[in-house]
């Protein structure tokens, strides 16, 4: 089916009896409500700092050192990733000289640190939390993995780790913040696309970065009010929303197989 | 811009099977509730035995739908932190207290309205049956007044588990086929559907030569239109639930359009065993079972898809995901166990008003006074 085929039967779909619900969900008090859950004192992080991560996408080379860097940190299950890094083909099909110029493009997704995380505020225990730094965590001690989070997570972040049969997701590694160092998959990012700071620090290399190219920092799915802390540079629009592309072959089958 | 995804990481499913089954039983035991109390309150033209298959729909799936949900935890051992962190904004947490709460009263009230059949187990020949007349707890006659509060509480309690459990999918902003009304109306009124499946497959358990004579027109009424109207409304949500996304749409997908008309064609199904309702025997053990592995299946399958399809939407991706049911107790063998438990429990409390009921000697069949403007309910210390 083309895209006017589509977009025509999506709004039909809208424009008849679902137009007349649409405002319901619209006006739900739990997407404005910020939730923390950063009273108890093992909960305040770095007081008076807010973590947050540009991402380079000009110096990505997709080369997923991140993804084994991170693993290799934070031992997460074989299979089960904090970060990687999602890669497309991409072509232009607007006429231009390029058209048939394919390019690869690499996408490192990781949990953003919502300041409005729909996560925290879906947990039945308050094991999920936001240090007053911004970072998100899960107390797995607590964590009745009843997937809650997984499901509310625009961002498809958190996985229950098969091993803990708990709620897992990227943590900045605040275990190597609290220490001096840089996260796993800031250290061995060969690029440099992946750069960590204190946005409140006017003087952090992340804030330099973020005024330098304030024009063209995007965050994913914008339109969900979470308000990510993951800052992307060198971003497309096409690729900040779902997506609306060619099928991964997980299973080939048929005749192209 | 053309985009081909090459590398992708595919999300696992989150909920597995167990939740399925958990909305499934649950939503049998509310809507059993209600219709239950409906039945109640038209006592003198309901029969003692569509009254009991409906009360033990309710109680039963008060017992197996939590028991399924624990399943869905993957740390069940740690249910107990439900309560020592209570969280009022969460929608789940709120049903941890709503839920025990639900499958104490549904007990109750099966308790209560089955207390005369239990303690008429004492003539019973059968040494175990004798024994099982204790739990009466004494000859004390339950009231009317005593069954209508119960009843009534036990109602507004499973609306609590209808709205939670709506709610519960509705805030999640992440999937737009839950964050929507429809999605928690749709569960809401199959959820009779199931019930109704459930109360016919209990009514074919009873014993058939006390049922003959058993049943009353209103009985076949309450079941036609509460299947009819249920049936409808949820062929009138689908469609509206499933054009209701911004970003994706259900329709240029084949394995989509089969999943929407497989349950467009079990809602038209249990539209036409509805209207058949009026002219099928009750009594009859095969066309009960026809009647209510239509309605079961209809309201489970919705709940599959509306559950476990719905995960295999990626939030961000193309997908979808890949999902295959394992055969293992978080699969296939889970659910098997989950009806085998149901039917278990179903079987044994089946025994308490059959028992009773063997010894009743009444009067006509429904069929001879299919024709007459008044009812014949069955004579049961309920219906004075």
């Amino acid at each position: 089916m083309d895209s006017t085929k589509r977009s025509l039967m999506t709004r039909l779909g809208a424009l008849t009896v679902g137009a007349a619900i649409i405002p319901v969900s619209g006006a739900n008090p739990l997407t404005t409500t910020i939730i923390r859950n950063s009273e108890a004192p093992d909960r305040k992080g770095q007081s008076g700092k807010r973590y947050a991560m540009v991402v380079d996408l000009r110096k990505c080379v997709g080369c997923q050192a991140c993804t084994v860097g991170c693993s290799i940190e934070n031992q997460a299950p074989i299979g089960q990733f904090r970060t990687t890094v999602k890669q497309y083909e991409v072509t232009l099909d607007d006429g231009s000289s390029e058209l048939q110029n394919v390019k690869s493009f690499t996408l490192p997704r990781l949990c953003n640190h919502c300041e409005n995380p729909p996560c925290v505020k879906v947990c039945p225990v308050q094991a999920t939390f936001q240090r007053d730094d911004g970072i998100v965590m899960v107390d797995n001690e607590r964590c009745v993995a009843c997937a809650y989070c997984v499901q509310a997570c625009p961002y498809d972040a958190r996985f229950i780790n098969e091993e803990t049969l708990t709620a897992d997701k990227c943590t900045f590694c605040a275990h190597r913040l609290e220490e001096g160092l840089l996260p796993a998959c800031v250290e061995t990012c060969v690029g440099g696309a992946r750069i960590i700071g204190d946005i409140k620090d006017p003087n952090s290399h992340i804030s330099h970065l973020m005024r330098e190219h304030q024009d063209d920092i995007k965050v994913l799915k914008p339109e969900e009010n979470t308000q990510p802390h993951v800052f992307y540079i060198g971003m497309d629009d096409a690729l900040t929303s779902k997506i609306d592309g060619k099928v991964a072959i997980y299973d080939p089958a048929g005749e192209n197989a | 811009m053309n985009i081909t995804e090459i590398l992708v990481q595919p999300q696992a499913i989150a909920w597995l099977p167990w939740a399925v089954q958990y909305f499934f039983y649950i939503g049998s035991a509310y809507a059993a509730a209600i219709l239950f109390l409906l039945s109640y309150i038209f006592r003198a033209h309901t029969s003692h035995y569509l009254r009991s298959a409906l009360v033990l729909t309710m109680s039963i799936g008060a017992v197996v739908g939590p028991l399924a949900l624990t399943g869905d935890l993957h740390q069940p051992g740690r249910a107990l932190h439900f309560y020592s962190n209570m969280t009022p904004w969460s929608w789940m947490s709120l049903g941890s207290l709503f839920l025990p709460l639900f499958s104490a009263l549904a007990i109750l009230t099966a308790w209560l309205y089955l207390r005369d059949d239990i303690a008429k187990l004492k003539h019973s020949d059968n040494a175990i049956a004798k024994k099982i007349s204790l739990f009466s707890l004494g000859d004390w006659q339950t009231t009317s007044t005593q069954m209508i509060t119960v009843t009534v509480l036990t109602c507004l309690s499973g609306l609590t588990i209808a709205l939670y459990t709506g709610a519960e999918i509705y805030v999640v902003q992440s999937r737009p086929l839950w964050h929507q009304p429809a999605a928690p109306l749709l569960w809401f009124v199959t959820a009779f559907i199931g019930a109704i499946g459930f109360a016919l497959l209990l009514l074919a358990l009873f014993p058939i030569p006390a049922k003959a004579n058993a049943f009353t027109q209103s009985d076949q009424g309450l079941i036609k239109r509460a299947l009819l109207v249920s049936a409808i409304l949820a062929a009138v949500l689908l469609p509206i639930w499933a054009s209701n996304n911004a970003s994706f749409s259900l329709y240029e997908s084949d394995a989509w359009l089969v999943r929407l008309g497989s349950l467009a064609v079990s809602f038209l199904a249990c539209m036409g065993i509805a209207l058949l309702a009026s002219k099928i025997a009750l009594y009859n053990r095969p066309q009960l079972l026809i009647m209510s592995a239509i309605s079961l299946i209809c309201c489970w399958y919705l709940r599959w898809v509306t559950i476990m399809d719905v995960q295999t939407i990626a939030k961000f991706d193309q997908g979808p995901y890949p999902y295959e049911l394992p055969m293992g107790s978080a699969g296939l063998l889970g659910i098997l166990g989950m009806a085998g438990l149901w039917l278990a429990l179903a079987l044994a409390a089946s025994e308490i008003v059959a028992i009773q009921e063997k010894s009743v000697k009444s009067v006509k069949r429904v069929k001879s006074v299919k024709n007459s403007t008044v009812s014949q309910p069955l004579k049961t210390q309920h219906t004075q």
